[in-house]
């Protein structure tokens, strides 16, 4: 026996050796590394609103959302000194609505901060964005893919970016009729039954036609939505905006999406560097993020519905939704609280009386906690 | 250059070489290192130059023996490819991967008598280049990181030292097997050494860990014997 405890001991030695060996590290130069300007946007050159945003970088061990860069001053220059002002409208953004380019001028950004700096970009030329022929998709075993398909007919594009937006339709399957307020219950006549969900996409995507003898871009696969994805649950839609970029902005746009967020693990690219086409006048060592560059945008829609799709089984994300029940009198009688049902139990001896009342967790009975109620315009 | 003193019982030796170094192979910015098919478009042509001193002083006999060695090497690459679209650090000199500046080995014995002897090492090396990730900023919906240049930066140097004891048995010449103990400390200083640097992200957070193995004191008893 008291070899066995002597091995228990050698045993939480050993691991007291092993545990011991990772520890935080943190090298001066990041915990030294300054707030530096961060430029997204560009100028829409169709008649569309221009949106710039501007923002601070982060230190590395920070959470949350990045400073906003408020109270600058943003102007678009003509190259022939034409000059139009943006205006503020909160959160690091300043918009320009409906600006048209002239042909063949090319434009700049110029951002002075309230810090006294000023951050001029190079002049860039205007790229129009030719239209999207059309965003097809097919289902295959494993899901639904997404394509986009464009062309220019005068080969001048060449490099594309896209960006989109998905909406999904979903119900939930025990949406609440009854809130109990206070001691009183009421039907419920918002309708938490049907909503819908939009996000935005969160990668890079981005094209080039340049080793082609023609500008076509054939079925550049932006989406996948896999089978047990709950997109397609009742019926999906997708808005695909197009840009077209020059050179160098296509090749930092490659180069950002090189640097991703995942870091640490052994299937790490090689970091790169990002360039820049702003600089600061004041200080041309300092590092400015983001690229500014002038262009219009084409977008189209498509909407998937279930009925279009092979027989797949259908995921809706609420398959552990489970009914309970509750009691009347197990309810608090007085104070201020709000609960939802489902549905009323009744007595089956006696009077016909709500006896207690039937509910699930939030997210089933309220298709909002997950999205809006209100139908978006453009549904169909 | 080699020299030596007192009936060649001390060796001394210096040695410097320069080399040149064409048509290395880096990894461009952005290769993917693993399961990577097509490599051959994520590498690199640089040039580069490798330097370095080298010292040594041996004793090889005597109560007290063991050797003393310095190395002063670097390996310096740079990108000066007129035809590659990309420029590593602006085409200046950057350390390649393995660059370690400097190198220090000391390894001394002491025989007491003929059943015991203590012996002592120690090494030192600089840490090797790393390009560290500087900070985060938001951009197209998601959080992205940038870097410092390649390689222009290092993690800790390494640093050790070890230190045994040799404790032999009777030398009777008629036995079934010669044996000895042996007594030994690894890593004497108990430094945590980087085995590995790495970063990741952590609830929104993206920290730094240095791993290190044997990170401290490990003592040892080994008996041995030989027939």
């Amino acid at each position: 026996m008291k070899i066995l405890r002597y091995f228990t001991y050698l045993i939480g030695l050993c691991l007291l050796i092993l545990g011991s060996c990772v520890e935080p590290y943190q090298p001066p130069v990041i915990e030294q590394e300054n707030s530096h300007l961060v430029v997204e946007g560009f100028l829409n050159t169709g008649g569309g609103p221009t949106v710039i945003r501007l923002s601070r970088t982060q230190q590395l061990d920070e959470t949350g959302k990045p400073a906003s860069e408020l109270k600058a001053r943003v102007t678009i220059e003509g190259e022939r000194g034409s000059q139009f002002a943006l205006t503020e409208r909160g959160n690091g953004e300043y918009v320009l609505p409906g600006f048209r380019a002239v042909s063949g001028e090319k434009y700049r950004l110029r951002i002075k901060t309230t810090g006294g700096k000023e951050y001029p970009s190079e002049l860039v030329p205007v790229k129009p964005t030719p239209a999207i022929d059309a965003i097809s998709w097919e289902a295959l075993n494993d899901g639904v893919h997404v394509y986009v398909n464009t062309h220019d007919p005068g080969n001048n594009t060449l490099y594309y970016r896209w960006d989109f937006e998905e909406t999904w339709e979903y119900t939930v399957p025990y949406p609440a009729t009854i809130e109990y307020k206070n001691g009183t219950s009421n039907q419920i006549t918002d309708n938490l039954y049907r909503c819908w969900t939009t996000t935005a996409s969160k990668n890079i995507y981005i094209g080039s036609s340049v080793r082609l003898s023609e500008d076509i871009i054939y079925k550049y696969p932006i989406e996948f939505i896999p089978i047990e994805s709950v997109k397609h649950s009742i019926k999906y839609s997708i808005l695909v905006r197009q840009y077209a970029l020059t050179k160098e902005a296509y090749q930092y746009w490659e180069n950002l999406r090189k640097n991703t967020e995942n870091i640490g693990t052994l299937f790490d690219p090689l970091p790169s560097q990002l360039s820049s086409n702003i600089t600061c006048v004041n200080a041309p060592e300092e590092k400015v993020f983001g690229f500014f560059s002038a262009h219009s945008v084409t977008e189209q829609r498509i909407f998937i519905s279930r009925n279009e799709l092979p027989k797949w089984r259908r995921f809706t994300g609420y398959e552990s939704c489970a009914i309970d029940t509750v009691l009347k009198g197990d309810l608090p009688k007085s104070g201020n609280y709000s609960y939802f049902f489902v549905g009323e139990v009744m007595s089956t001896n006696g009077p016909m009386m709500p006896i207690g009342y039937t509910k699930s967790s939030a997210a089933c009975m309220d298709c909002r906690t997950a999205g809006t109620n209100i139908r978006p315009t453009f549904w169909k | 250059m080699y020299r030596n003193f007192k009936a060649n019982t001390i060796e001394t030796s210096v040695e410097a070489y320069y080399k040149d170094i064409q048509h290395y192979l880096d990894y461009k910015s952005g290769a993917q290192l693993l399961l990577n098919h097509t490599i051959e478009t994520d590498v690199i042509n640089t040039e580069g130059k490798a330097y370095g001193v080298e010292l040594m002083v041996k004793k090889l006999t005597g109560r007290v023996n063991g050797w003393i060695s310095y190395t002063y090497s670097r390996t310096l690459l740079r990108v000066q490819d007129p035809i590659s679209n990309e420029i590593i650090n602006q085409g200046k000199y950057y350390p390649s991967n393995y660059d370690k500046p400097h190198d220090f080995t000391f390894i001394g014995n002491y025989r007491v008598n003929k059943r015991f002897n203590f012996s002592l090492n120690f090494t030192y090396s600089t840490g090797r280049p790393i390009t560290l990730p500087l900070g985060k900023f938001d951009l197209a919906d998601s959080k992205r990181v940038y870097y410092t240049e390649r390689n222009q930066y290092r993690i800790p140097d390494y640093y050790r030292a070890d230190f045994s004891m040799n404790i032999e048995g009777n030398h009777k010449i008629r036995k079934l097997a010669h044996s000895s103990w042996t007594i030994a400390v690894y890593n004497l200083t108990g430094r945590k050494n980087p085995y590995s640097v790495y970063f990741k992200a952590e609830g929104g957070a993206i920290k730094g860990y240095k791993l290190s193995i044997f990170g401290q004191p490990i003592p040892t008893i080994t008996y041995n014997f030989k027939f």
